[in-house]
């Protein structure tokens, strides 16, 4: 449940940061057009975009990728990316260049269910990718990867960010989260409590006692 | 080879073909002969039901219209069979088309009972329909035949599922075939990723509703008449269970499938009569449950990576 | 007048019809494909026995209903049991109505019709100034009968309580020690009891052919749309719906056009309001 959240996002990458149950992921699912808003605009590239459907919103750019990867079983994936490709007149990323910068390449004749979970969150991202974004909604994409993983994945990131793809980045895993974004907005229990620069968080007192109890 | 595995089945209808010619039975040639009919219904139905998980059980309407378009065809207009055949197409696209608009949105359940009572409608419909337009209204017409001789006819069909099997094989091949395969693996993720699934499945149904249509004139033809019998329900068992045993979502398969299929019906049905049906059904039932995969395709598989 | 009696006596029947097959899709969510294949069964049972081997009306009656049903929950055991996604069961169901199709047809002989009797004279009585066979007026007044009979037991009793629980939620219904595979069962078994009663009933106004088991189906899963899968107190409401259509068209267009409402009624309701009237 969603209270008057009101966000403009100014910046590269903004971070999404709050407790379980904040309504992160709601908010990420209502940009994305998956769920309808009960009230409120959302605005992208200053078009209007509130209740327009999920195609829509990729055909200007805008993709999501989801917490737990949902990846096609019965495709390879090599097809997993294939299938969303060649849409789009243009500058489009090709399949092997996606699976190049996701670090899939060695992969791309398996099928999801003999790749790592790691892997399965790169492949989330490929995805998305293939869909020739200009702006991706990651929901927890370092959830479950160890400390070597994480890195890695904030690393591609911050490729896909200085290639000129926006970011905003629900997380929880907030260190590795910092580096990577210029903004960090926290939501409570579905009510906005900050919004600003990563240093400021911590200090931050909504912040504290939102975390703290 | 890429496309092994469509170069080997259209082998097989071409050497069904010459061992019509040298084998010269008339039986055997009015079996293969059948084999080709419902082999373009089972190619249409795995490709629309199979690939897209909608399942269309209405298959026998779309044949019907199909043999009723081109008996009116030729009964009013004295058109050429040839004519007719792809007018025939051209309206079960359509019809494919007007069907899916509002029902495609269904579940898929219900999507498929729907279809199931398209023909339900179809026959008293179509017959009243007829009627007002002043033709006779039995409904049998008699419309010249394919060929001038019935391995002319074979030949002619054979040559049509040749070419219905391989366009439909390079399509399930193709993008639109990838796209195919990820709405079926998980439509609500593929449809957030940005894909029109509706477009996509729609399309596969009318093509696919299309080239059922066109066999169903090309069936009139052979026969020689069109009549409420083309609406019925063998044309929805046959393919299906051909299209179960040769491998849902193959599309291949339904080539070797057929003619095992339809001449051992044959032969069957010359013991026991129409307790052929019963057997067949059972099968069907059996092997729906033993397998999605269908156990020719383990077959196909160890001779030719088809996929 | 006339317009009215039958679209009062059809609707009734119709709702009948349709009652087994909402109660298994409201409470399960099961499209019951058999549901029709059933109703036919009843009939080909009540000619088995009555009219081949000879048992008494009554007695044949009774056997034809728990044969129909053994029959039916068998299927239903074999195919819920064993289907392991939604197109095979929806696949193995629809065989298994074909398979009884062509086994009726088989030992019972093809497209010319049987006759069967009823526990109600099919004669014909005058029902102000409308003559209908009495068999639908007595199946009209057992349809309203039963539907109320349901509706008070769903909505009031306790084991309705727990039907509508499993329907609603079927994980909370097992929090509260309900089991919605028992419940999934039994009114299964209802439905079945209900379906053959029906066709008892209705049958021996028509002929018994091996291929009558689609048109109590599509009558029952358009009623069920139209109402709205799972309620009960507009099924009768939108079987009037239907039988009313049906008598215009009649009236209205020649020839057999009023299947095609029926078809066309679903359609519309499924685009415009998916979740029935009642929903």
């Amino acid at each position: 449940m969603l209270n008057k959240v009101d966000i403009d996002m100014r910046v590269d990458a903004l971070g999404l940061v709050g407790p379980n149950g904040a309504g992160k992921s709601t908010l990420l699912n209502i940009v994305a057009g998956i769920v309808k808003p009960d009230e409120g605009e959302i605005f992208f590239s200053g078009e209007k975009v509130t209740g327009l459907h999920t195609w829509n919103l990729v055909k200007m750019g805008l993709v999501k990728t989801n917490q737990i990867p949902h990846p096609f079983r019965t495709l390879t994936v090599k097809e997993n990316v294939e299938v969303l490709s060649q849409r789009r007149k243009g500058k489009n990323k090709g399949t092997v260049e996606i699976l190049q910068i996701t670090g899939l390449e060695e992969f791309e004749n398996f099928y999801p269910s003999a790749l790592p979970f790691g892997y399965l969150k790169r492949l989330e991202l490929a995805r998305a990718l293939a869909c020739n974004p200009n702006t991706i909604l990651l929901d927890e994409p370092l959830g479950g990867l160890s400390p070597h993983e994480a890195v890695s994945m904030v690393e591609t990131l911050k490729k896909l960010k200085e290639s000129g793809i926006k970011l905003v980045v629900v997380e929880h895993r907030l260190s590795e989260l910092f580096t990577l974004v210029e903004e960090v907005v926290a939501l409570d229990r579905g009510v906005k409590i900050f919004q600003g620069k990563p240093e400021k968080f911590s200090s931050d007192p909504a912040v504290a006692s939102a975390y703290m109890g | 080879m890429k496309y092994a595995g469509l170069i080997y089945v259209i082998g097989i209808i071409i050497a069904s073909v010459l061992i019509s010619f040298f084998v010269a039975s008339p039986f055997l040639t009015l079996s293969l002969t059948l084999a080709t009919i419902y082999m373009g219904l089972a190619l249409a139905w795995d490709f629309s039901s199979g690939l897209t998980g909608y399942m269309n059980f209405g298959v026998q309407f779309f044949f019907g219209i199909g043999a009723f378009f081109t008996g009116y065809l030729y009964y009013a207009y004295r058109l050429p069979i040839t004519f007719t055949l792809f007018a025939d197409f051209a309206l079960g696209f359509l019809a494919g088309i007007l069907f899916a608009i509002p029902t495609l949105r269904l579940r898929g359940p219900f999507f498929t009972l729907l279809s199931l009572l398209l023909p339900y409608i179809a026959a008293s419909f179509i017959l009243s329909f007829w009627t007002i337009l002043g033709l006779p209204t039995i409904g049998y017409y008699h419309i010249a035949s394919l060929a001038s001789s019935p391995f002319r006819q074979l030949v002619y069909l054979s040559f049509f599922d040749a070419v219905i099997v391989t366009l439909l094989y390079l399509l399930y091949r193709s993008h639109f075939g990838l796209v195919l395969r990820g709405i079926r693996d998980d439509e609500e993720t593929i449809s957030n990723l940005g894909i029109n699934t509706f477009k996509f499945k729609a399309l596969a149904f009318s093509i696919a509703t299309g080239i059922m249509a066109f066999v169903g004139g090309a069936y009139a033809s052979v026969n020689t008449f069109a009549g409420v019998d083309s609406f019925g329900l063998t044309f929805l068992l046959f393919p299906m269970l051909i299209a179960v045993v040769g491998g849902t979502k193959r599309i291949l398969g339904s080539v070797p499938s057929s003619y095992l299929t339809i001449i051992i019906s044959q032969y069957l049905n010359l013991v026991i009569g129409s307790a052929t049906l019963i057997v067949f059904s059972i099968i069907a039932i059996v092997l729906v449950i033993i397998t999605q995969q269908g156990f020719l395709q383990a077959i196909l598989r160890s001779r030719v990576r088809a996929r | 007048m006339p317009v009215i009696i039958y679209t009062v006596v059809y609707g009734l029947n119709y709702a009948l019809i349709a009652l087994g097959f909402t109660l298994v899709f409201g409470v399960s969510k099961i499209l019951n494909l058999l549901y029709g294949s059933l109703y036919m069964t009843a009939a080909y049972m009540v000619y088995l026995f009555n009219s081949t081997l000879g048992f008494n009306l009554i007695f044949s009656d009774v056997l034809s209903v728990i044969i129909t049903i053994l029959i039916g929950v068998g299927f239903f055991l074999l195919y819920i049991r064993i289907a392991r996604d939604q197109m095979s069961f929806l696949m193995s169901m629809f065989l298994s109505a074909l398979l009884l199709q062509y086994i009726y047809s088989y030992f019972f002989g093809g497209q010319s019709g049987l006759a069967i009797s009823g526990p109600v004279t099919s004669a014909s009585i005058s029902v102000l100034g409308v003559s209908v066979p009495e068999s639908f007026v007595v199946s009209s007044m057992v349809s309203v009968v039963l539907i109320s009979i349901f509706w008070i037991w769903i909505e009031k009793t306790g084991y309705g309580k727990e039907v509508r629980a499993t329907a609603n939620d079927p994980e909370m219904a097992q929090v509260f020690g309900i089991n919605p595979w028992r419940i999934t069962l039994a009114v299964f078994i209802i439905s079945t009891f209900l379906v053959s009663i029906t066709s008892i009933l209705i049958v021996p106004s028509s002929v018994v052919t091996p291929t009558m088991w689609l048109d109590p189906f599509v009558v029952a899963f358009a009623v069920s749309i139209i109402a709205g899968l799972g309620k009960f107190r507009w099924i009768i409401p939108s079987a009037f719906i239907l039988s009313f259509s049906q008598v215009l068209t009649q009236l209205i267009l020649p020839y057999n056009m009023f299947n095609i409402v029926g078809f066309l009624i679903m359609i519309i309701i499924l685009l415009t309001r998916p979740v029935g009237l009642g929903g």
